[in-house]
Protein backbone atom coordinates (compact mmCIF):
# COMPACT_ATOMS: atom_id res chain seq x y z
CA UNK A 1 0.00 0.00 0.00
CA UNK A 2 1.09 3.59 -1.04
CA UNK A 3 1.80 5.98 1.81
CA UNK A 4 -0.60 9.08 1.36
CA UNK A 5 1.82 10.93 2.99
CA UNK A 6 4.92 10.72 1.00
CA UNK A 7 4.59 13.45 -1.50
CA UNK A 8 3.78 15.86 1.61
CA UNK A 9 7.26 13.94 3.85
CA UNK A 10 9.21 14.80 1.14
CA UNK A 11 7.91 18.57 0.24
CA UNK A 12 8.84 19.29 4.55
CA UNK A 13 12.36 17.60 3.88
CA UNK A 14 12.82 19.78 1.00
CA UNK A 15 11.94 22.99 3.42
CA UNK A 16 14.43 22.04 5.83
CA UNK A 17 12.26 20.65 8.20
CA UNK A 18 14.22 17.82 10.40
CA UNK A 19 13.45 14.44 9.63
CA UNK A 20 12.24 13.45 12.52
CA UNK A 21 9.64 15.86 12.59
CA UNK A 22 8.13 15.02 9.54
CA UNK A 23 8.42 11.62 10.64
CA UNK A 24 6.55 12.42 14.18
CA UNK A 25 3.83 14.78 11.55
CA UNK A 26 3.26 11.74 9.06
CA UNK A 27 3.00 8.95 11.69
CA UNK A 28 0.52 11.27 13.44
CA UNK A 29 -1.50 12.15 10.59
CA UNK A 30 -1.32 8.08 9.13
CA UNK A 31 -2.76 6.85 12.67
CA UNK A 32 -5.39 9.79 12.62
CA UNK A 33 -6.41 8.58 9.11
CA UNK A 34 -6.52 4.68 10.46
CA UNK A 35 -8.87 6.42 13.56
CA UNK A 36 -11.11 8.29 11.11
CA UNK A 37 -11.37 4.95 8.24
CA UNK A 38 -12.22 2.51 11.52
CA UNK A 39 -14.44 4.88 12.64
CA UNK A 40 -16.43 5.48 9.30
CA UNK A 41 -15.95 1.71 8.43
CA UNK A 42 -18.00 1.45 12.05
CA UNK A 43 -21.15 3.19 10.54
CA UNK A 44 -21.49 1.22 7.66
CA UNK A 45 -19.04 2.69 4.44
CA UNK A 46 -17.62 0.86 2.37
CA UNK A 47 -13.59 0.51 2.83
CA UNK A 48 -12.79 2.85 -0.42
CA UNK A 49 -15.67 5.64 0.84
CA UNK A 50 -14.44 5.11 4.39
CA UNK A 51 -10.56 6.06 3.25
CA UNK A 52 -11.39 9.15 0.59
CA UNK A 53 -13.30 10.43 3.44
CA UNK A 54 -10.84 10.55 5.72
CA UNK A 55 -8.45 12.28 3.78
CA UNK A 56 -11.33 15.00 2.80
CA UNK A 57 -11.58 15.44 6.40
CA UNK A 58 -7.41 15.33 7.29
CA UNK A 59 -7.11 18.32 5.15
CA UNK A 60 -5.96 19.06 1.48
CA UNK A 61 -2.40 18.58 0.89
CA UNK A 62 -1.68 22.29 0.94
CA UNK A 63 -3.73 22.69 4.45
CA UNK A 64 -1.60 19.79 6.10
CA UNK A 65 1.49 21.54 4.48
CA UNK A 66 1.41 25.35 5.01
CA UNK A 67 1.23 25.51 8.96
CA UNK A 68 4.13 23.19 9.59
CA UNK A 69 6.18 25.85 6.96
CA UNK A 70 4.71 28.54 8.72
CA UNK A 71 6.19 28.06 11.40
CA UNK A 72 10.16 28.37 11.55
CA UNK A 73 11.23 26.70 14.64
CA UNK A 74 10.06 23.60 12.69
CA UNK A 75 13.24 24.14 10.67
CA UNK A 76 16.52 22.04 11.57
CA UNK A 77 19.58 23.28 12.67
CA UNK A 78 21.06 22.25 9.14
CA UNK A 79 19.08 23.88 7.28
CA UNK A 80 19.08 27.23 9.15
CA UNK A 81 22.77 27.09 9.42
CA UNK A 82 23.91 24.69 6.75
CA UNK A 83 27.60 26.28 6.08
CA UNK A 84 27.70 25.91 9.68
CA UNK A 85 26.47 22.12 10.10
CA UNK A 86 28.07 20.89 6.87
CA UNK A 87 31.30 22.98 6.03
CA UNK A 88 32.19 24.98 9.50
CA UNK A 89 32.13 21.87 12.31
CA UNK A 90 33.57 19.02 9.97
CA UNK A 91 36.47 21.64 9.28
CA UNK A 92 36.59 21.83 13.22
CA UNK A 93 36.20 18.54 13.67
CA UNK A 94 39.13 17.70 11.48
CA UNK A 95 41.43 19.66 13.11
CA UNK A 96 40.35 18.49 16.32
CA UNK A 97 41.04 15.07 14.69
CA UNK A 98 44.85 16.29 14.43
CA UNK A 99 45.24 17.40 17.49
CA UNK A 100 44.01 14.20 19.53
CA UNK A 101 46.68 11.86 16.87
CA UNK A 102 49.17 14.39 17.73
CA UNK A 103 48.29 13.87 21.55
CA UNK A 104 48.00 9.93 21.16
CA UNK A 105 51.20 9.77 19.57
CA UNK A 106 52.88 11.72 22.05
CA UNK A 107 51.38 9.96 25.28
CA UNK A 108 52.23 6.43 23.18
CA UNK A 109 55.96 7.36 22.78
CA UNK A 110 55.94 7.91 27.34
CA UNK A 111 54.80 4.26 27.55
CA UNK A 112 56.02 0.92 26.33
CA UNK A 113 54.34 1.70 23.05
CA UNK A 114 57.13 3.66 22.22
CA UNK A 115 59.13 0.88 20.11
CA UNK A 116 55.82 0.62 17.81
CA UNK A 117 56.22 4.15 17.52
CA UNK A 118 56.84 4.42 13.81
CA UNK A 119 54.02 1.83 12.51
CA UNK A 120 51.35 3.91 15.29
CA UNK A 121 52.82 6.92 13.26
CA UNK A 122 51.73 5.01 10.07
CA UNK A 123 48.59 4.37 11.63
CA UNK A 124 47.84 8.10 12.74
CA UNK A 125 48.29 9.28 8.65
CA UNK A 126 46.31 6.76 7.53
CA UNK A 127 43.24 7.38 9.98
CA UNK A 128 44.13 11.29 8.71
CA UNK A 129 43.56 10.70 4.87
CA UNK A 130 40.72 8.31 5.67
CA UNK A 131 38.39 10.68 8.29
CA UNK A 132 37.63 13.45 6.29
CA UNK A 133 36.83 10.86 3.34
CA UNK A 134 34.01 9.46 5.80
CA UNK A 135 33.18 12.48 7.19
CA UNK A 136 32.11 13.56 4.14
CA UNK A 137 30.23 10.12 2.84
CA UNK A 138 28.27 11.18 6.57
CA UNK A 139 27.84 14.53 5.59
CA UNK A 140 26.32 13.14 2.14
CA UNK A 141 24.15 11.05 3.77
CA UNK A 142 23.21 13.58 6.45
CA UNK A 143 22.48 16.07 3.50
CA UNK A 144 20.31 13.17 1.88
CA UNK A 145 17.76 12.31 4.26
CA UNK A 146 16.97 15.98 4.69
CA UNK A 147 16.80 16.56 0.87
CA UNK A 148 18.85 19.12 1.69
CA UNK A 149 21.41 21.01 -1.27
CA UNK A 150 24.07 19.06 -1.77
CA UNK A 151 26.21 22.62 -2.36
CA UNK A 152 27.66 22.73 1.71
CA UNK A 153 28.54 19.02 1.47
CA UNK A 154 30.79 19.16 -1.70
CA UNK A 155 32.52 22.50 -0.29
CA UNK A 156 32.98 20.27 2.35
CA UNK A 157 34.75 18.06 0.95
CA UNK A 158 36.71 19.98 -1.41
CA UNK A 159 37.87 21.82 2.08
CA UNK A 160 38.10 18.31 4.15
CA UNK A 161 40.53 17.09 1.34
CA UNK A 162 42.90 20.33 0.61
CA UNK A 163 43.52 20.48 4.75
CA UNK A 164 43.86 16.91 4.92
CA UNK A 165 46.74 16.98 1.64
CA UNK A 166 48.05 19.67 3.41
CA UNK A 167 48.87 17.99 6.66
CA UNK A 168 51.56 15.57 7.63
CA UNK A 169 51.49 14.26 10.64
CA UNK A 170 55.25 12.57 10.73
CA UNK A 171 56.82 10.17 13.06
CA UNK A 172 60.53 9.58 12.96
CA UNK A 173 61.85 6.62 15.92
CA UNK A 174 64.79 7.57 18.02
CA UNK A 175 68.13 5.67 16.62
CA UNK A 176 71.41 5.41 19.07
CA UNK A 177 72.13 9.13 20.26
CA UNK A 178 69.22 10.43 18.31
CA UNK A 179 66.22 11.35 19.31
CA UNK A 180 62.45 10.92 18.09
CA UNK A 181 60.34 13.15 16.86
CA UNK A 182 56.69 13.79 16.65
CA UNK A 183 55.66 16.73 14.11
CA UNK A 184 52.34 17.80 12.42
CA UNK A 185 53.30 20.08 9.16
CA UNK A 186 50.88 22.30 7.58
CA UNK A 187 52.83 22.59 3.61
CA UNK A 188 50.73 23.30 0.15
CA UNK A 189 48.70 20.56 -0.24
CA UNK A 190 49.82 18.29 -3.17
CA UNK A 191 47.80 17.95 -6.11
CA UNK A 192 47.52 14.24 -6.27
CA UNK A 193 46.51 13.63 -2.85
CA UNK A 194 44.12 16.26 -2.99
CA UNK A 195 42.59 15.06 -5.77
CA UNK A 196 42.38 11.62 -5.07
CA UNK A 197 40.94 12.27 -1.49
CA UNK A 198 38.36 14.60 -3.14
CA UNK A 199 36.80 12.27 -5.70
CA UNK A 200 36.64 9.39 -2.67
CA UNK A 201 34.92 11.60 -0.86
CA UNK A 202 32.61 12.97 -3.70
CA UNK A 203 32.07 9.18 -4.89
CA UNK A 204 28.91 8.72 -3.32
CA UNK A 205 27.47 11.79 -4.86
CA UNK A 206 28.88 11.39 -7.99
CA UNK A 207 27.47 7.92 -7.88
CA UNK A 208 23.91 9.41 -7.19
CA UNK A 209 23.93 11.50 -9.90
CA UNK A 210 25.22 8.95 -12.57
CA UNK A 211 22.01 6.55 -11.56
CA UNK A 212 19.76 9.64 -11.74
CA UNK A 213 21.13 9.81 -15.20
CA UNK A 214 20.64 6.48 -16.48
CA UNK A 215 16.96 6.10 -15.45
CA UNK B 1 9.66 32.27 22.45
CA UNK B 2 5.92 32.29 23.23
CA UNK B 3 3.97 33.52 20.03
CA UNK B 4 2.29 37.35 21.08
CA UNK B 5 -1.49 37.60 21.90
CA UNK B 6 -2.12 40.64 20.90
CA UNK B 7 -3.21 39.45 17.04
CA UNK B 8 -6.87 40.12 16.39
CA UNK B 9 -7.91 36.41 15.50
CA UNK B 10 -4.93 34.45 16.47
CA UNK B 11 -4.99 31.77 19.73
CA UNK B 12 -8.33 30.52 19.21
CA UNK B 13 -7.05 27.13 18.18
CA UNK B 14 -4.37 26.93 21.37
CA UNK B 15 -7.06 28.31 23.54
CA UNK B 16 -9.43 25.73 22.57
CA UNK B 17 -7.15 23.26 23.08
CA UNK B 18 -5.53 24.06 25.95
CA UNK B 19 -8.65 24.25 27.80
CA UNK B 20 -9.41 20.68 26.84
CA UNK B 21 -6.26 18.90 27.32
CA UNK B 22 -6.50 20.81 30.75
CA UNK B 23 -9.36 18.09 31.89
CA UNK B 24 -7.26 15.13 30.62
CA UNK B 25 -4.50 14.18 28.59
CA UNK B 26 -5.62 13.16 25.11
CA UNK B 27 -4.05 12.03 21.50
CA UNK B 28 -4.41 13.73 18.74
CA UNK B 29 -7.70 12.03 16.81
CA UNK B 30 -9.29 11.93 20.28
CA UNK B 31 -8.74 15.76 20.82
CA UNK B 32 -10.24 16.51 17.47
CA UNK B 33 -13.58 14.37 18.37
CA UNK B 34 -13.56 16.49 22.14
CA UNK B 35 -13.91 19.84 19.87
CA UNK B 36 -16.47 18.39 17.69
CA UNK B 37 -18.36 17.04 20.83
CA UNK B 38 -17.98 20.21 23.18
CA UNK B 39 -18.55 22.24 20.30
CA UNK B 40 -21.96 20.46 19.05
CA UNK B 41 -20.35 20.30 15.99
CA UNK B 42 -20.68 23.75 15.30
CA UNK B 43 -16.77 24.05 15.14
CA UNK B 44 -15.45 21.89 11.81
CA UNK B 45 -11.94 22.11 10.63
CA UNK B 46 -9.34 20.48 9.02
CA UNK B 47 -8.51 17.77 11.42
CA UNK B 48 -4.89 17.37 10.16
CA UNK B 49 -4.09 20.96 11.00
CA UNK B 50 -4.59 20.19 14.69
CA UNK B 51 -0.91 18.61 14.96
CA UNK B 52 1.02 21.77 13.67
CA UNK B 53 -0.40 23.63 16.64
CA UNK B 54 -0.16 20.81 19.16
CA UNK B 55 3.28 20.53 18.31
CA UNK B 56 4.02 24.47 18.56
CA UNK B 57 2.57 24.75 21.52
CA UNK B 58 4.99 21.39 22.75
CA UNK B 59 7.71 23.89 21.11
CA UNK B 60 6.42 26.26 23.45
CA UNK B 61 6.80 24.10 26.76
CA UNK B 62 3.14 24.46 26.87
CA UNK B 63 2.47 20.90 26.51
CA UNK B 64 4.08 17.97 27.44
CA UNK B 65 3.78 14.23 25.41
CA UNK B 66 4.51 10.87 26.22
CA UNK B 67 4.42 7.66 23.56
CA UNK B 68 2.16 4.93 24.27
CA UNK B 69 1.27 1.85 22.18
CA UNK B 70 -2.37 0.14 22.48
CA UNK B 71 -3.01 -2.99 20.34
CA UNK B 72 -0.12 -2.35 17.64
CA UNK B 73 -1.59 1.52 17.61
CA UNK B 74 1.25 3.80 18.53
CA UNK B 75 -0.18 6.99 20.48
CA UNK B 76 1.00 10.52 21.17
CA UNK B 77 -0.51 11.56 24.15
CA UNK B 78 -0.58 15.33 25.03
CA UNK B 79 -1.08 16.89 28.09
CA UNK B 80 -1.02 20.78 29.47
CA UNK B 81 2.57 21.86 31.68
CA UNK B 82 2.19 24.41 34.40
CA UNK B 83 3.39 27.07 31.27
CA UNK B 84 0.75 25.62 29.31
CA UNK B 85 -1.47 26.54 32.29
CA UNK B 86 -0.52 29.84 32.54
CA UNK B 87 -0.87 30.49 28.79
CA UNK B 88 -4.36 29.13 28.91
CA UNK B 89 -4.82 31.81 31.78
CA UNK B 90 -3.74 34.42 29.23
CA UNK B 91 -5.33 33.36 26.24
CA UNK B 92 -8.42 32.72 28.07
CA UNK B 93 -8.07 36.66 29.68
CA UNK B 94 -7.83 38.33 25.97
CA UNK B 95 -10.79 36.29 24.43
CA UNK B 96 -12.86 37.52 27.43
CA UNK B 97 -11.97 41.26 26.49
CA UNK B 98 -11.75 40.56 23.20
CA UNK B 99 -15.53 39.02 23.17
CA UNK B 100 -16.95 41.91 25.22
CA UNK B 101 -15.64 44.72 22.92
CA UNK B 102 -16.98 43.09 20.24
CA UNK B 103 -20.13 42.39 21.85
CA UNK B 104 -20.71 46.05 22.92
CA UNK B 105 -19.63 47.13 19.18
CA UNK B 106 -22.28 45.04 17.63
CA UNK B 107 -24.69 46.52 20.26
CA UNK B 108 -23.84 50.45 20.17
CA UNK B 109 -20.76 51.19 17.88
CA UNK B 110 -19.04 54.06 19.44
CA UNK B 111 -17.86 56.14 16.20
CA UNK B 112 -19.18 59.80 15.16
Amino acid sequence: MSDPFADLADELLRAGLSPRRVRRYTRELTEHRQDLIDHLLAQGQSRQAAEREAMARLGSHDALLLPMLADPRFRSLAARWPALIYLALPLAAQALCALCLLLGLVAAAATPLRTLIADLGTGAAVLWLIAPVLTCWLLWHAARTRRASMRWPAAAALALSALAAATEIGVTAPAQGIAGEISLGVTQPSILPFLTLAILSLLPLCLERTSKFAR
Amino acid sequence: MAPSTSSFLNGVPELLILRLLRDREMYGYELVQAIHEASGKTLTFAEGVIYPVLHALERDGALSTRRQTINGRSRVYYSVTQAGSQRFETLADHWRTLSGTIANMLERPNHV
